[in-house]
């Protein structure tokens, strides 16, 4: 059988009870987008999914899903219907009413992020209790991988102690990391910083919020309640062992959680910013550029795609300015985002002007085609802290005219 | 876990060596792996980056537009060829008068002659318009990494880097020939100099 008439008789099977639908026609839409369009098998299959779901009216998720039992190490792809043994590691605040049940689930292969929403009306699963979770969707979102509970989603508790690869057994052996080299979600890690602020809590559940530092920057740490954990002093340098990194918008924080062991440390810690330099042209202005809308829930400000917020749905956003740029030197790329002040200076455009200027056009691309033209393929020179993969740009210049000095680079260029 | 696929740094070259250039490859055999031109200093070219002289623009389409604009800079002309699937630049190719300087972000395409010859073009993914003092620090730029290139392959004879070895495989054309083209665009970056110096004693 063609890979084209496995995924047909898939989607046939899922199907099968609201359509009256071939496998033929399900293979001749499929075979259309991948063979004439050469769209990728993946994205064909979802979008013959999508098609059906809207002729028989229904939801992704009232369709039970092909769910294959899968370890959380080997998730690597989005949308797909599986099923998880999984311990719950460590529950979060959510941080909308849209959503019951945040946290951590783990299994001998690794941790996950998971949640649950209001709507889905699952019951509440525990902290350190191992459940068997049926037909749960994975999801991606800057490329962390997490599980997703929905109404279809079975769940179970087991009486099984899973050796979760994560606090217990990861103890001791973290690695100590800079604050400033944080860059991946879900790590566990061992840190030494100083409390440079501690913040007022804005829910019950986080006994401490505020700012860690140490010679490379400073990283936002929150404190939950149930862990139980002795409360830290600002100004006071500890050493922090089995912390948990996150990740919220391509800015990193740090969790500390039951098994955090905490050691007040005798010496006083320089915290150092983590602004770095880079120069180039910029070559590239990436998707999401220019006059955007964000999400107007407190605390999210995610960027909304065709006016949806990735977690809260479709909601009226506010208008924001911003760039994503790239800047290329010729040996390497530097990704960076200008934010509404920065923008405004690079590309001479303000957030009224651009309003405006959206308004006469009635298209809010005019704003990113304006910019585009004032600024690709000019070089300049900017710097700020970096989050993520990003830097952030608050300073910044045009650069031209010769890189170095041509008489030097002619004689060097002769005496090859 | 997945990782981001790393962007494509665009590659700082000169138009005589960017005409020389005909070999290309790619290193998976997935449809959608990029695709290398081979350049003759012994690097791989996804992505280019050009600052030159627009000097000539032509809709060269039969059925539907596709325009053709030459770019040039101190070494040889670059051909930019843009039709409907891109839109922007090909826009800019039919609105721009002629002569300006302008930076071109593109992807190197090759595509055989009637006469059976391999020539090379460039696929713009932007054109904007820019002032002299970028395209000097361009002509700086090239000839810096150009340097660069030809001083690793002549550090490197027994081609351990994989693209000098390939390109002493694919190419009669030693690294050395470049240099020449460094130094004239070097030289005539110093004219320049001296004359606007001259201009502004008299």
């Amino acid at each position: 059988m063609t890979d084209v008439r496995q995924h047909a008789v898939d989607i046939h099977e899922q199907f099968s009870n609201h359509l009256d639908i071939g496998v033929d026609d399900v293979e001749a839409r499929l075979d259309t987008l991948v063979n004439e369009y050469r769209v990728p098998a993946d994205e064909a299959r979802r979008s013959v999914v999508s098609h059906y779901l809207d002729e028989a009216g229904l939801e992704r998720e009232d369709i039970r899903g092909e769910s294959a039992s899968m370890q959380i190490e080997s998730i690597d792809t989005a949308d797909q219907w599986i099923d998880v043994t999984a311990e719950v590691v460590q529950l979060w605040e959510p941080r909308s009413e849209s959503i019951s049940q945040v946290g951590l689930l783990g299994d001998e292969t690794g941790t996950m992020k998971f949640v649950s929403f209001a709507t889905s009306e699952l019951p509440e699963i525990e902290e350190g209790t191992t459940y068997r979770f049926e037909n749960v969707v994975t999801d991606e979102y800057q490329e962390r991988f997490s599980i997703k509970l929905n109404r279809t989603t079975g769940i179970e508790e087991v009486d099984e102690d899973l050796d979760v690869d994560a606090p217990e057994s990861g103890r001791g052996e973290n690695a100590q990391v800079e604050l400033a080299a944080i860059d991946t979600d879900e790590q566990w890690i061992d840190v030494t910083a100083k409390v440079t602020e501690l913040w007022e809590p804005r829910s019950e559940s986080i006994s401490q919020v505020g700012l860690l530092g140490d010679q490379s920057g400073a990283t936002k740490f929150v404190s939950f309640a149930t862990s139980e954990l002795p409360e830290l002093d600002e100004g006071a340098v500890y050493r922090l062992e089995n912390v948990v990194t996150d990740e919220y918008q391509g800015d990193f924080s740090v969790k500390l959680n039951r098994t955090t062991s905490i050691e007040r440390v005798e010496e006083d810690i320089e915290v150092g910013d983590n602004t770095v330099e880079a120069e180039g042209v910029l070559i590239d202005i990436q998707n999401g550029s220019g006059l955007i809308k964000r999400c107007p829930n407190d605390d999210c400000t995610r960027v909304l795609q065709n006016g949806r917020c990735s977690e809260h749905g479709e909601v009226e956003g506010e208008f924001d300015l911003r760039i994503k740029g790239v800047l290329d030197d010729g040996n390497e790329v530097q990704e960076t985002i200008f934010d509404r002040e920065a923008t405004a200076e690079l590309g001479g455009i303000g957030l009224e002007e651009a309003k405006e200027m959206a308004m006469d056009a009635l298209d809010t691309t005019v704003v990113a085609d304006e910019i585009n033209e004032t600024v690709l393929g000019r070089y300049y020179r900017v710097s700020g802290p970096t989050l993520g993969r990003y830097l952030l740009v608050n300073e910044m210049a045009e650069i031209s005219g010769p890189t170095t000095d041509p008489e030097e680079l002619l004689i060097k260029a002769r005496s090859i | 876990m997945s990782s981001a696929p790393t962007r494509e740094v665009a590659q700082r070259v000169f138009a005589r060596e960017f005409n020389d250039s005909g070999y290309t490859f790619k290193e998976s055999d997935d449809d959608r792996a990029p695709v290398y031109l081979l350049l003759p200093t012994g690097e791989r070219a996804n992505r280019i980056f050009v600052v030159g002289t627009l000097t000539e623009t032509e809709d060269v389409g039969e059925d539907s537009e596709y325009w053709r604009g030459r770019v040039v800079d101190p070494t040889g002309t670059f051909f930019v060829y843009a039709g409907q699937y891109q839109p922007e630049a090909a826009n800019v190719l039919r609105e721009i008068e002629t002569p300006k300087y302008v930076a071109v972000v593109g992807k190197p395409r090759t595509y055989e002659t009637d006469e059976g010859d391999t020539n090379v073009a460039v696929r713009p993914e932007s054109i904007t318009i820019v002032d002299a003092a970028t395209r000097d620090r361009w002509v700086t730029e090239t000839a810096g990494r150009t340097v660069e290139r030809i001083e690793a392959a002549a550090e490197d004879p027994e081609g351990i880097n994989e693209y000098a070895r390939m390109a002493t495989e694919q190419y009669d054309l030693p690294p050395e020939n470049y240099r020449e083209a460094v130094v004239a665009a070097l030289e005539e970056l110093e004219d320049e100099e001296s004359m606007d110096a001259e201009i502004e004693a008299a």
